[in-house]
């Protein structure tokens, strides 16, 4: 039975114009203070200073995707989620988060590697560093794009019938969980060796 | 004009496929990418000479893969593992209705095992086993 609080919500649909406004309000401060501010200052003087703030950027994108996803997955497993689309297409932008985070760390570790970069510094002062936790770290990133392409592939796959089959959620919502512990193994390094010594 | 609308949108929707099998073909293929780029790695490890023919494949096709070294041809091949079994075991198991708590195991198995064996206090030893030193 429906309440009058039920009926208004159902009429009381968000606005699409103020979510437009909103967007628009933002993109003009953004630009104002990017034209404005010495944003450089904030990059750091490095020749690799965009890309590494790209790579972080898409990374960080990648772990709030991801963490949404494995939210829903966790309702997935237990047969208690409503937002199925919601993971669907979570699921899939953290695909692509995947692919543009390992495309971006591609670059960025050719800066890694280079003769004056943190590699050689690493292995100068602390070896275990690169030897250990870096080339775990190069690794386990590569992880995270095929458990969330085949997640996302099975989601779009078998569409909202996967709620009904207790054995596919668990499959599903695993391989959503596996994805996002990689990532978080692979962030926390990422953000300790940048700490550590950056490019 | 109703015709057109179903043909318009059968073409427009994905190939579903109902059975488990292709889930299962989908985790296979996984585990195959990153088994590959497993013992790739300590391929590499063990030898210069392959580690200069995996750089190669890396040098083949990504832009500055010269600075990127062996990696850019260890992550080719994860990618060609996983990307190129994914069909094989699909057409195999497109059909089939399989026991997926034996495959899902074998699956999360399957990735322990990379992730050990790309793990450097267990990759290098490994390695050197393998390579009499």
């Amino acid at each position: 039975m429906r309440t009058v609080f039920g009926e208004l919500y159902q009429k009381e649909k968000p606005g699409l114009m103020l979510g437009m406004a909103t967007i628009a309000a933002v993109l003009v401060i953004a630009l104002v203070v990017a034209i404005t501010g010495p944003v450089n200052a904030l990059l750091g003087e490095s020749a690799w200073a965009a890309v590494s703030a790209i790579h972080g950027m898409t990374s960080l994108l990648f772990v709030i995707a991801a963490t949404m996803a494995l939210y829903l997955a966790w309702r997935l497993h237990w047969g208690k989620l409503k937002a199925f689309q919601d993971l669907k297409i979570l699921t899939t932008i953290a695909a692509v988060l995947a692919a543009a985070t390992i495309t971006f760390g591609n670059w960025i570790y050719i800066a890694y590697r280079a003769p004056t970069g943190p590699r050689t510094y690493f292995l100068e002062n602390s070896p275990d560093i690169h030897a250990v936790f870096f080339e775990f770290k190069e690794f386990a990133a590569l992880f995270t794009l095929p458990l969330f392409v085949v997640a996302a592939w099975a989601l779009w796959n078998y569409g909202p019938k996967i709620l009904e089959n207790k054995e596919q959620r668990a499959a599903v919502s695993v391989m959503i969980a596996l994805g996002w512990m990689f990532l978080m193994i692979v962030f926390m390094l990422g953000a300790a060796i940048t700490k550590l010594r950056g490019v | 004009m109703a015709m057109a609308t179903v043909t318009k949108k059968a073409f427009l929707q994905f190939p579903k496929f109902e059975a488990n099998g292709p889930l299962v073909a989908a985790m296979l293929a996984i585990v195959t990418g990153l088994l590959v780029m497993a013992f790739v790695n300590i391929g590499t490890d063990m030898s210069a000479g392959f580690k200069d023919t995996v750089h190669g494949i890396g040098k083949a096709w990504i832009p500055n893969a010269q600075g990127i070294g062996p990696y850019s041809g260890k992550e080719t091949l994860m990618l060609l593992g996983w990307l190129g079994s994914w069909p094989l075991y699909h057409l195999l198991l497109r059909r089939r209705e399989l026991n997926l708590k034996v495959w899902f195991l074998v699956f999360v198995v399957g990735v322990a095992v990379a992730a050990l064996l790309v793990w450097p206090p267990v990759t290098v030893p490994i390695a050197n086993a393998l390579a009499g030193r």
